[in-house]
């Protein structure tokens, strides 16, 4: 059944691939490459100058090739560079993948004891390191999330060693609350959007979100400790929204409508409220900071009820079926379009970005009368969503491309993990980040001496 | 060297806040009173299987009056997680084991910290009386 499905979704893929003229059009629609164009006018303009000059014979014809020469090697060198480095990092990231899950599938051999004073160790040099970076003001935004992933860490490891109880849900409400301070410091533009989808995930989804409008009471000193920050202030103001918002409507009006069809009707009632709180903030304040802060909250709030509700639709039964495996592909059609979605919001092309996203909505929910899900599958649904919004909006890499790769990368690890085990998977990461870095390696040495 | 310090302090926050939770589970864990409760398995698979076993309280089989208050607080035990994680290669055969509960004479227990009132908290898996592992490494000398 999921060999039919991946084979599905390559032909899909392919015939996607097939349509790139289409895809070229979009791009250009929606501005993707009006940066790359950017830079190339600017090359031409100075190459015309240059040419100018030597028209005027105010340069010599060596000195027009040498400064020709000149402008073209940068922008070489500069993409060369960045690729290598592409590999390098994809490399390190597959070994230290794949060391984790030959940890992971180990893990229970280790000692209760073992475990946590390693985590504490561990933590307190991340926290200060990261402390002495931010007195000398040095580079510091890796060790931050570093920080903050530790965090997430720390209670999923705590919750699995004594067997508590909770959802992922309740873990994300609190690894945001305890990762507020860190945040706050945060250079990352985007540092308080992601904080805020796992905050509001966290107390729209939680266990217990009655007490969330109590909690950010306890966060509220810690952020005011960093008022000078301006993410410590967004943070703030997004948590109020959400908390003030979850727990006026959706603890109270919402949850009446629970085990039954009803959640996906509240779902899209509290959109329609959120949404009309937008309009009219941007109508009466116009578009300010505040303004900002909410548009982000609803973008956030919206991905959010979408799985949110199809959880509460389906959260009874978590067995492997072949409507889980559909619901898998479902998935992956929402993650190829979201990018698209992103790019078409953060470039202004509002229209597009609007249909695509109803699109994908409509899609979503229509899917969910019919399929069920399981809550871990949502979860890395939403990392991965997450990533690929980052490749989108970043455009360092082509987001399509980031997305096949994501999708391709999902799919791999869920079927080694069913085929091989876990062993098997941290095997095959360490073989191949070593086989990309030894790849490079030969492939550049190679080059260079030719070069040369 | 005031604001330092103040600094110093929401950083740590983090790492007290859990080091601080872990300190009071651990307390409770160990502190508490120790049941035994029997469990038979429910079905496990999903996307994540492989590494717990997921298990249901059989109140038939467990001795009642080992509890303070004389009953099974059935309640109390409610809410309690019902997924036991395991190694990789034990869980699986552990798992073929509950499943084949009913016609393999297999008993299965759980060792609960238990203080009235509060969430009990899961200790270890006893498979006939014995701890898992040490079920398992007689098993294979077998």
């Amino acid at each position: 059944m999921f060999e039919c499905l991946l084979l599905v979704l390559i032909l899909f893929l392919v015939l996607f691939q097939q349509n790139k003229t289409d895809f070229m059009t979009f791009l250009k629609h929606s501005k993707i490459i009006s940066k790359n164009q950017l830079s190339q006018i600017k090359l031409h303009e100075k190459q015309y100058q240059i040419n100018l000059l030597y028209k005027q014979k105010l340069i010599s014809n060596e000195q027009k090739k040498r400064l020709l020469q000149q402008l073209e090697k940068p922008a070489k060198k500069q993409s060369g560079q960045k690729f290598r480095r592409h590999i390098i990092g994809g490399g390190v990231i597959c070994i230290l993948a794949g060391i984790i899950a030959l940890i992971a599938s180990n893990w229970q051999e280790l000692s209760s004891v073992a475990k946590l004073t390693g985590y504490f160790i561990v933590f307190a040099a991340l926290t200060a390191h990261f402390a002495v970076l931010f007195m000398k003001n040095k580079k510091r935004e890796l060790w931050l999330w570093l920080n903050v992933g530790w965090i997430f860490a720390g209670i999923a490891l705590i919750g699995q060693i004594f067997h508590l109880n909770g959802s992922g849900w309740d873990v994300l409400f609190f690894g945001a609350l305890l990762s507020t301070p860190f945040i706050s410091l945060s250079r990352f533009k985007y540092a308080v959007s992601l904080w805020s989808l796992t905050y509001g995930a966290g107390v729209v989804f939680g266990s217990s979100p009655e007490w969330a409008f109590l909690w950010i009471l306890a966060v509220l000193p810690i952020v005011l400790f960093f008022k000078n920050n301006k993410p410590a202030a967004w943070v703030w103001c997004v948590s109020f929204i959400i908390s003030l918002l979850n727990t006026l409507w959706f603890s109270q009006l919402a949850k009446a409508f629970t085990n039954t069809f009803m959640p996906l009707a509240g779902a899209w009632i509290f959109l329609a409220v959120l949404f009309s709180i937008v309009c009219v903030c941007r109508r009466i304040i116009g578009s300010c900071a505040f303004t900002k802060v909410l548009r982000s909250v609803f973008y956030i709030i919206c991905f959010c009820t979408l799985f949110g509700a199809d959880y509460t639709y389906s959260v009874q039964e978590v067995v492997l079926t072949p409507q889980k495996m559909l619901t898998s592909v479902w998935g992956i059609f929402i993650l190829a379009a979201l990018p698209f979605c992103a790019v078409g919001l953060f470039l202004k092309d509002k229209k597009t970005a609007y249909i695509i996203w109803a699109f994908s909505l409509i899609l979503a929910f229509c899917y969910t009368f019919i399929t069920f899900q399981s809550a871990g599958f949502i979860l890395a649904l939403i990392v991965f969503a997450v990533a690929a919004l980052f490749f989108a909006h970043k455009q360092k890499a082509n987001s399509f491309y980031a997305c096949l790769f994501l999708i391709v990368l999902r799919i791999w690890l869920q079927y080694f993990v069913y085929t091989v085990s876990l062993t098997g998977v941290g095997f095959g990461l360490i073989g191949i980040g070593l086989l990309l870095l030894c790849g490079r390696h030969l492939l550049f040495h190679a080059s260079g001496k030719e070069t040369q | 060297m005031k604001h330092r310090f103040l600094f110093l302090c929401g950083l740590f926050l983090p790492f007290g806040v859990l080091l601080g939770w872990t300190g009071y589970l651990t307390y409770t864990s160990l502190t508490a009173q120790q049941v035994i409760v029997a469990v038979k398995g429910y079905d496990p698979l999903d996307l994540f299987s492989g590494h717990y076993i997921q298990y249901e309280i059989d109140w038939e089989k467990t001795n009642c009056r080992q509890f303070p208050e004389g009953y099974c607080p059935k309640s109390q035990f409610a809410d309690i997680p019902r997924r036991y994680y395991l190694p990789e290669q034990a869980a699986e055969k552990i798992d073929r084991l509950m499943q084949a509960q009913n016609t393999v004479s297999v008993r299965f227990d759980m060792v609960f910290s238990y203080i009235k009132g509060r969430q009990p908290i899961a200790r270890m898996l006893l498979i006939n009386n014995q701890k898992w592992f040490d079920y398992l490494n007689n098993e294979r000398k077998k």
